[in-house]
Formats: C-alpha cells, sequence, structure tokens
C-alpha cells in the first residue's frame, strides 16, 4: 500500500498548516525499577487529531510509557502535560477523566461481564460527569454500534474471540469521551482479515471522532500505513522521530531494530 | 430498572412471614441452633459484601466479631451501658476498627495476597492482646448478665441478615455494584476505566465489618460469657469462607444456603464425628472448588439453564463455557 501523504494532509489541510494543538507532552520523564532505566528521559509531543505510532524493540519501554502517561507508574522524573495541564502526579481514574484512555496489551476487558457492562463502566465512571443509567445505556449501544459490536451486547466477553474483547476494551475506553486514546498492540495475534478491520476501527477514531491516538504496534505495515507519524523508543531513550517514510529511510533506526542484516523497515 | 415480579414479591413475604412464626413453636434447642445459624448467615453475607464481591479474600473476618462481642461487654459491664446501647457500641467499635484496618490495608501498596495474610495475622494480634489486656479480662474472659429470651437474638439476627441481603441485592444492581465487579476482575484496568478503586474498596470494607460486629455483640450476650479464644476463633473464618465456597462465591443466596447447609452439617456431626468433622468440610470444600467453582449456586444455575432448554426445546448448547 502506498503511503505518501504526510500526517498533515491526511484531514484535508495544506501541508505546512500545522497549527495543531499540542494533546501529549511528555518532558524528560525518566522511570527507574530499581537500577533499570526503564525510561531515560524521554522529551516527546503528541499533535491534536491524529494517529502517532509507538515504535521499538521489546523492552524498549513503550508500554511502560503508556503506564506513566495513565498514572498506573508513578514517574521517577518529569512531566507530563495533557493539552496544558499537567497530569504527572495524578491518579490513573482522575487522568481518564482528564481525557486519556488506553487498552492493554495483553487484552484486559472484565472477564466477569457482559460486553455492555464492559462499555457502561467507561460511561458510569470514565466521564467528567455524573450520567443517569437511560443516558449511560444509550450512550453505550451507540459506542458499540460505531465499533460495529452492538449485537453481541448481551453477550458475556469469555464468548469473543481475540478481536472482539480488543474492541470491547476499545469500547470502554471510548465510553470514557477520550481525547487521547492509548492503544497498547491491539493488532497482536490477530489474523489478516481481522487486522484490516481493527485498522478501520482505529482510523475511523481518527477521522470521524476527531480522537487523538498515540499506537503502540509491533506489526509494520498496519503501523506504517496507518499513522501520521512515529516515534521509535529504543532502551528507554527516544531514538528517531517523524513521518512513516522518514523513518523507514533513517539508518539508525533500520540497524537498531533489525540489526546490520540490511533489511529494510516496511 | 426493571420491576420485580409480583410473585417473586409475594414468595418473600411468605418466606419472610415463616421466619418471623417460625421460632415461635419450635423447642429451645432449634431455637438456640437457628440463632447460630443467623449469625452465621450475617457472617457469611458480610464476607461476601466484601471479599465475595471484590476478590480480596479476608482470611480473619471473624475478627469482627470478637471486636463487637468485646466492645458489646465492655460497654455493658464497665460502662454499665443499657443493652441496646451496647448492640450499638459493638457496631461503632467494629466499624472503627475496620476504618483503620481498611486505611492500611488497602492502600495502593496491598496487593490481595497481602490483604489475605493480614487479615490472618490481626485476628491473632488481637487475641493475643485481649488475652494479654487485664481490663478486657484477659485470658479469663467477661461473664455477662444472660439473655433470657432467646427469641430477641433471633430476631435481632434475623433483621441483621435481611439488612445485608438486602444491601447485596441492592449492590448488585447499582453502578456501585459494577465498579465492584470491576476491581474483582482487574484492579488496573479498572483504575484505568475511570473507577476510584481505593474509595469503592474502602466504603465497602467498612460496611462489611460494621455486620459481624452488631451480630458479635448479640452473639456475646447471648453467650453470656466470652473469652478471646471464643471471641477470635479463628475457625469461625473458616467456617464463613467454607460457607460462601460451598454455597456460591459473589452471588446473593449461594452464601446463606452454603450456611444453613453447613451449620446443619456442623450440628449433626459435631456430635457424631466429633473432631473429625472440620476435615470433612475441608475436604468439602476443595472438591466443590476442583469440581464446581461457582458452589451449589452453580449446580442450581446449570440445572436450570437445562430447564428451560428444555422448555423452549432448543438445542444443547455446545462449546460455550
Amino acid at each position: 500500500m502506498a503511503n505518501t501523504r504526510g500526517w498533515e494532509t491526511r484531514q484535508g489541510r495544506e501541508v505546512g498548516a500545522v497549527t495543531r494543538k499540542i494533546a501529549l507532552e511528555v518532558q524528560g520523564v525518566t522511570k527507574n525499577f530499581g537500577g533499570l532505566k526503564a525510561l531515560n528521559d524521554i522529551t516527546m509531543e503528541v499533535p491534536e487529531g491524529v494517529i502517532v505510532g509507538l515504535i521499538g524493540p521489546n523492552g524498549a519501554g513503550k508500554t511502560t510509557l503508556f503506564n506513566a502517561i495513565t498514572g498506573v507508574y508513578p514517574v521517577s522524573a518529569g512531566r507530563i502535560n495533557l493539552f496544558g495541564q499537567d497530569i504527572t502526579r495524578l491518579r490513573p481514574h482522575n487522568i481518564v477523566r482528564l481525557g486519556i484512555a488506553r487498552t492493554f496489551q495483553t487484552g484486559r476487558p472484565f472477564h466477569n461481564m457482559t460486553v455492555l457492562e464492559n462499555v457502561l463502566v467507561g460511561c458510569y465512571f470514565g466521564g467528567k460527569r455524573r450520567i443517569s443509567n437511560a443516558e449511560a445505556v444509550s450512550r453505550s449501544m451507540e459506542i458499540l454500534e460505531f465499533v460495529e459490536l452492538a449485537h453481541r451486547q448481551a453477550d458475556p466477553v469469555t464468548s469473543l474471540n481475540l478481536l472482539d474483547r480488543r474492541i470491547v476494551e476499545m469500547a470502554r475506553a471510548l465510553a470514557t469521551g477520550p481525547r487521547l486514546l492509548l492503544l497498547d498492540e491491539v493488532l497482536a495475534g490477530l489474523n489478516p482479515a481481522d487486522l484490516g478491520r481493527a485498522v478501520e476501527i482505529i482510523k475511523r477514531l481518527r477521522d470521524r471522532l476527531g480522537i487523538t491516538v498515540l499506537w503502540i504496534e509491533h506489526i509494520m505495515k498496519a503501523i506504517m500505513g496507518t499513522a501520521d507519524y512515529i516515534i521509535v523508543l529504543h532502551y528507554g531513550q527516544k531514538l528517531a522521530e517523524g513521518r512513516p517514510e522518514e523513518v523507514v529511510d533513517n539508518a539508525e533506526v533500520n540497524e537498531t531494530y533489525f540489526g546490520e542484516r540490511g533489511v529494510k523497515l516496511a | 430498572m426493571a420491576g420485580i415480579e409480583p410473585k417473586k414479591i409475594a414468595m418473600a413475604g411468605l418466606a419472610l412471614l415463616a421466619l418471623v412464626l417460625f421460632p415461635l413453636g419450635v423447642s429451645p434447642y432449634i431455637k438456640a441452633f437457628m440463632v447460630t445459624l443467623l449469625m452465621y448467615v450475617v457472617m457469611v453475607q458480610s464476607w461476601n459484601l466484601f471479599s465475595g464481591c471484590t476478590g480480596y479474600v479476608s482470611l480473619g473476618h471473624g475478627l469482627f466479631f470478637g471486636v463487637g462481642a468485646y466492645g458489646f461487654a465492655i460497654a455493658v459491664t464497665t460502662f454499665k451501658a443499657p443493652f441496646w446501647a451496647a448492640l450499638l457500641a459493638a457496631g461503632v467499635i467494629a466499624g472503627v476498627v475496620a476504618v483503620v484496618l481498611g486505611s492500611v490495608l488497602l492502600s495502593t501498596k496491598m496487593n490481595v495476597a497481602y490483604f489475605s495474610v493480614l487479615t490472618l495475622g490481626l485476628n491473632e494480634i488481637l487475641k493475643a492482646v485481649v488475652a494479654n489486656t487485664k481490663e478486657l479480662g484477659s485470658s479469663y474472659g467477661i461473664t455477662l448478665p444472660p439473655l433470657t429470651n432467646q427469641l430477641i437474638a433471633y430476631y435481632y439476627l434475623l433483621g441483621l441478615a435481611l439488612i445485608i441481603t438486602i444491601l447485596i441485592w441492592q449492590l448488585k444492581r447499582s453502578r456501585h455494584g459494577l465498579a465492584l465487579k470491576a476491581v474483582f476482575a482487574d484492579e488496573v484496568a479498572a483504575e484505568t476505566a475511570g473507577i476510584n478503586t481505593l474509595t469503592y474498596k474502602f466504603q465497602t470494607f467498612v460496611v462489611s465489618g460494621i455486620f459481624p460486629g452488631l451480630a458479635g455483640g448479640m452473639i456475646g450476650w447471648y453467650w453470656s460469657y466470652i473469652d478471646p479464644y471464643m471471641a477470635f476463633d479463628l475457625i469461625i473464618s473458616f467456617f464463613i469462607m467454607e460457607m460462601v465456597f460451598l454455597g456460591g462465591i459473589g452471588t446473593l443466596f449461594g452464601p446463606v444456603i452454603g450456611a444453613v447447609f453447613m451449620s446443619l452439617a456442623i450440628e449433626i456431626l459435631s456430635t457424631n464425628l466429633q473432631n473429625i468433622h472440620p476435615i470433612l468440610f475441608g475436604l468439602a470444600v476443595i472438591i466443590v472448588i476442583i469440581s464446581c467453582p461457582g458452589g451449589i449456586m452453580e449446580l442450581f444455575d446449570k440445572y436450570r439453564a437445562r430447564a428451560s432448554r428444555k422448555a423452549l426445546a432448543l438445542p444443547k448448547q455446545e462449546g460455550v463455557s
């Protein structure tokens, strides 16, 4: 799939007219686990309304960065801003209410609930204000329609396949009304047909809901073809960033990612 | 919210009437059995409320029972409080202990395993502290004025059992209940979905500590004598868990069924197979957990699902766990 457009133009804006607000600002974030620096002075920005891919070899610190942003792990140093507001020391449930939702690497929907109940949790607890039961149900159903899972609303999550479980998790995240959505390897383990469906949903989040997406993925074809911008982590540090085609051509990235055998990224 | 069927209301009303009238025509022996049974119902439901709904297994839930019993005894003997006030004091003291323990045991640094071990240890610590405190009667215990009418204990405990069962029933229909269900499944995911897990756990823990306290106060009076080894007997905590697992953890009536079942078994076996019956209970729980983790309620649900499939002539479900 040829992808020559830059992230400014995906939304029909002119190249160069980059007056987007910064959704997420990570400033010098460091996370130590004992002697291990899982994140070492990371500084990055995620502009509003785009899909930013976060890639890097295993152990690069991608998921740790997500945990730092969402407040699951308190950071050792640095600062994290969401639309200019400092969220560094907040607890996860407060951060969600300010507009960051996430999914988990291993897929963690609530296994003891139905599909609808999972989404309801997001509606009830993740929003800024308290909503009525009727409103929560209708909103949840809207979200399930959006991700094309409304027909399974009454089913227990345990009866779903891998893709649908991931989508439930995404729907639960969407139900919190996020401005920024963190997706952690939502494509891992999916077959090619499901892969396409999942990518379509992620694109629709940006194009129809205007949600900013920060997305960790190992499936290069999918993320290079979808993301507007790519950030590469390696050993807890930012190695490179740029448009997908720039990152693909970056010799340093290719070397650390694939070794020196000359295989090129994507 | 969906309305409740009139048939169910009628059934609940009849059951309540039967429970109210039941002790009027039976022997003191049966009344005594019923008091013990109702004590266990209050205990299992209070365990079910917190541990059953959140997955934080308390191995020493009986400590609140002991605290209640001692709170009552001290209020009556040292402070000469009237009985109703002493019962209230039992609940309040158990609540205060729950607030203190909850704020320590349910902090962000604690996980389920620590919680379990610490509750177990705390029960033993309290037992030792009471046994070594002169003002609390040390290990000689405290003698109380006797409770002359068994019916007082019966109706009091029946009331508590009803209140906590209704509480759990309402909880399960509320968003508070949904939050606890999320905590049970995955605490980090619950937190990142916007649930303030600490607050929900804490509130539930405190309420679940007050009920055993209220029951413990009454039972102390009913026994008319308490010592640390009775009030903080670990077997109470263990029986509670066995009853819950036997009946069905996290369900509304499972623990009650488990309590009835095991109280009967205790009554029968403890006279015929003295000292062996706890072994049998342990075995029974192991068998239940291996073969039917949902307890008696799971069997019941399976049976009902099969019956309704038969009634609708639907094909047998396959491959769905």
